[in-house]
């Protein structure tokens, strides 16, 4: 179990990399890949009540 | 190379997503951290941190979510706000807060949910928290905003 501050500290990510960790968070909560992603976001297509997509459309400033 | 330009729309996530804590009042939990920003040159060598947006979340361990404190201008609703998924209120209810920061949410599980700080914070966590919190205090522009408001 994760004590609270037990973050080792700030990474900052490169475009590439932030797009890499992105998208192997939409493959593991839902199942698309990040372009799928980017697609169903950009024409208005995803479900932002859905808690789990509120949360990955946050991170897409890693990917853009 | 760095990707991003000055005034780009950053994010800061945690890199356990979502963290894994213990609650000694509630037991395990999960925690996300997202928050969107902006670094912005407002002066000739001077620069500040601008908030976009955040959403702090907690949830149980099968992903259900128990509260989550928001805020989102230009989606839904702009004031800052606190989703709380009781029965009767039910999730989709926007509850008005102020500007919440990530060190109050922080404190919050240290100190109301019992969630362990690390061995070497056991007894400064509080002193930690508050100096980490207090150029946020003193620099932010905004703490509340309705409607219509600009705020960073």
């Amino acid at each position: 179990m994760n004590p609270i501050t037990s973050e080792p500290g700030v990474v900052e990510l490169s475009r590439e990399e932030g797009r890499e960790m992105l998208d192997e968070r939409t493959r593991r909560e839902l199942g698309m890949t990040l372009e799928q992603f980017e697609a169903a976001y950009d024409a208005g297509a995803l479900d932002l009540d859905q808690p789990i997509v509120e949360h990955l459309v946050m991170l897409l400033p890693f990917a853009r | 190379m760095p990707s991003k330009k000055p005034g780009d729309v950053e994010a800061l996530a945690l890199s356990a997503d979502p963290l894994l804590l213990y609650s000694a009042r509630i037991g395990s939990i999960r925690l996300l951290l997202d928050h969107q920003f902006r670094v912005i040159k407002d002066g000739r060598s001077s620069w500040h941190v601008s908030s976009v947006a955040y959403r702090y979340h907690l949830s149980d361990v099968t992903g259900r979510e128990l509260m989550g404190w928001h805020w989102h201008p230009g989606t839904g609703t702009d004031r800052p706000h606190l989703h709380v998924s009781e029965v009767t209120i039910g999730r989709h209810a926007h509850v008005p807060t102020g500007r919440v920061s990530i060190e109050a949410v922080l404190w919050f599980l240290l100190t109301d949910l019992k969630v362990s700080p690390t061995h070497s914070h056991t007894t400064d966590y509080a002193d930690v928290l508050a100096a980490v919190e207090r150029p946020f205090i003193r620099h932010r522009r905004w703490h509340a905003r309705g409607p219509g408001d600009e705020g960073s």
